[in-house]
């Protein structure tokens, strides 16, 4: 489920362009999964982890809540394009919109943003198809996402989609002046229900110095039931 | 014998002397509270940048103010309120407050539902309410309602924050922040308290929370981002300065507010500023003085002439105008360094309100000033004055009493 919640950062995905991000979206997206795994992000100033607890539905449902020591109890909540924080703490949920959607999800390289439209590839972005490259080993279309739409986070992303098991082994983003933004590596795959996804993958933040985030999915489970409930605004706060 | 001819052509010329010590008064009056004013603003400055700011002695961790932009609350200063009161015991120290500074985003739910719709940036501040009052006196700038108590969830604000977001107290808020492992976290806070804070980007902006909460809900452990000294008047600020680092281990450090961030160096600027702008002030006062004593001397000059036909030498009549001027403007400059000192003296205790002109300055200066008198200057002010007026006859009087007597009685 982290994943979709990263989808325009790692799902892309044809032989003509529009059919490798078929074939990539249809590997990388679930009915549901319920997910633990880690954040480790690297600054100047050192590591530090934090581990969570996520459960999606569908590519536009999700919820993420932290359980180690400095967040635990707190949870993020995706609903098509809103995003919704619950603090232990806080009387009141907060949604985040404009400007705040671009803060940094606890100082990582993922912003909130990041996490927001989720609809299919496509139906955002025009695709190209614009080489094969090999990249850490592997054989990849090379695809460029020009965006259709104007309230998108990036305008223009390039993707690297493994031509064998259509998993996305590099994407990067950038701005409309075609600034790099960031670039993700997926580091380690895991096959699971006839499909293959990235479980562990490495973000930068091209604007951050000697900054790095990885991602590590430490247990998954695809296609089970979870409770429509859970990604209600009501249990949220709960 | 030329005292008391002087005194009688005072007497003599009753409105004319009044005029010219009027002249006078008015200008070491101007000046006197021009002066007590910035003598104000400069004692205003410094006192918001060292209840404020940094004390008079800043203890923070050695590396925060590189990263200061990126709010590095792990760069603490640890086991602060032991330190605290380690510093506080010292001789040479008169109070010491820990302090937490983080920016923060404050979410206002207008509609009273679930969402929050606006948000907007403020200054938090965890400070211990307690020793404040020791430091600061905190309660003497509440407007309305009380200071928060300990490990409370209560915040006191600025009264232009409060006015500028329609806050009330009663009224609750939550601020999302990001804490010591940089991580986020958000909070609700009930205002109990709305302080008139002395300036306007703090009184526009800040938060004050209960010192223990700020720690708990920045996850700050027992650290905080600095500790504010202020040093016993006994001591210099070297002595202090010298046994606050005696005393710091690891990576704090103790800094003299002089070599802290803009404010000693605007200070300094400002007050060669103002000494510029006193000079400009004394300048166009002295042309009132000299004006006024010279166009006397001028006026007068048929009557030196019959002087000078009665056989006073030139050298006597410069002398009789120079004693005239000279008690004329010790009245004038004694009334006006009075009339100033005591003008200073009750804006002094009222203040001046600077609000509307201060909208958008982002600097330590308080909305309110309060000229500050002192003795010395008043009492420079009236040399000045008396010295001023006095020579301003000289040159006048020596042309007049050059002029020969017949030339001098032919003007009108």
């Amino acid at each position: 489920m982290v994943l979709m919640l990263f989808l325009p950062l790692l799902e892309i995905g044809a032989i003509e362009a529009e059919e490798v991000i078929t074939q990539m979206e249809r590997n990388q997206t679930h009915g549901s999964s319920q997910i633990e795994g880690r954040f480790i992000i690297q600054d100047r100033f050192g590591s530090r982890e934090s581990t969570f607890l996520s459960w999606s539905k569908g590519t536009e449902e999700s919820l993420i809540e932290f359980t180690s020591p400095a967040e635990r109890g707190q949870r993020i909540l995706r609903t098509a394009d809103e995003i919704y924080l619950y603090y232990p703490d806080a009387a009141e949920l907060i949604r985040l919109q404009g400007a705040a959607l671009r803060d940094s999800l606890l100082g990582s390289d993922v912003s909130y943003e990041d996490m927001t439209g989720n609809r299919g590839i496509l139906d955002d972005y025009d695709a190209t198809l614009e080489a094969n490259e090999e990249i850490l080993g592997r054989d990849c279309y090379v695809v460029k996402l020009t965006a259709r739409v104007s309230n998108i986070a990036y305008p223009l992303q390039r993707l690297w989609i493994d031509s064998s098991d259509f998993v996305t082994r590099q994407s990067e983003q950038y701005a409309l002046s075609g600034k790099l933004l960031k670039r993700s590596i997926t580091l380690r795959t895991v096959r699971q229900a006839g499909k293959i996804f990235p479980v562990e993958f490495e973000i930068r933040d091209q604007l951050k110095k000697r900054s790095v985030t990885t991602v590590r999915v430490e247990d998954i489970a695809v296609d089970i039931p979870v409770a429509d409930s859970r990604f209600s605004l009501e249990s949220l706060s709960f | 014998m030329l005292t008391a001819m002087a005194f009688r052509n005072i007497s003599r010329n009753r409105r004319r002397s009044i005029l010219s010590a009027i002249a006078i008064a008015v200008s070491a009056l101007a000046i006197v509270f021009a002066f007590s004013l910035m003598n104000g603003l400069l004692s205003d400055l410094v006192g918001n940048v060292q209840n404020f700011v940094s004390g008079d002695i800043r203890i923070r961790h050695r590396d925060f103010d590189t990263y200061e932009y990126l709010t590095p609350l792990h760069l603490s200063v640890v086991e602060a309120r032991n330190l605290q009161q380690q510093v506080e015991a010292l001789p040479e120290v008169a109070s010491a407050v820990t302090r937490i500074s983080f920016p923060a985003v404050m979410y206002l739910s207008r509609s009273g539902g679930s969402e929050s719709s606006e948000s907007i940036p403020l200054q938090g501040i965890g400070v211990d309410f307690i020793h404040e009052e020791r430091y600061q006196e905190l309660s003497s700038l509440l407007r309305n309602g009380r200071l928060p108590n300990a490990n409370s969830n209560e915040a006191l604000i600025g009264s232009g924050f409060a006015s500028r977001n329609n806050l009330i107290i009663g009224d609750s808020f939550t601020v999302l922040t990001t804490t010591r492992t940089r991580g986020s976290n958000a909070f609700t806070l009930e205002i109990v308290g709305i302080a008139q804070l002395p300036y306007n980007s703090l009184d526009s902006r800040a938060m004050l929370i209960p010192y223990d909460r700020a720690q708990y809900f920045l996850r700050m452990e027992e650290g905080a981002t600095e500790i504010l000294v202020k040093r016993a008047p006994s001591s210099s600020e070297e002595e202090a300065l010298a046994a606050v680092n005696a005393v710091l281990e690891g990576p704090s450090e103790a800094r003299s507010w002089r070599d802290i961030g803009l404010a000693f160096t605007y200070i300094q600027t400002a007050t060669i500023s103002y000494a510029i702008i006193a000079l400009i002030f004394f300048l166009l006062a002295s042309t009132v003085i000299v004006n006024t004593t010279m166009m006397v001397i001028f006026e007068r000059i048929r009557e030196i002439g019959t002087l000078s036909a009665m056989g006073m030498n030139p050298r006597t009549l410069v002398r009789l105008f120079f004693i005239e001027a000279l008690f004329i403007s010790i009245i004038g400059a004694l009334c006006g360094a009075l009339g100033g000192t005591l003008l200073s003296a009750i804006f002094g205790n009222i203040g001046i309100d600077f609000t509307n002109q201060l909208q958008g300055v982002d600097f330590e200066i308080s909305n309110i000033i309060y000229p500050r008198p002192t003795a010395l200057i008043s009492l420079l002010v009236f040399l000045y004055s008396v010295v001023v007026s006095a020579l301003a006859t000289l040159l006048p009087s020596t042309r007049s009493a050059r002029i020969r007597p017949v030339e001098a009685l032919r003007r009108v």
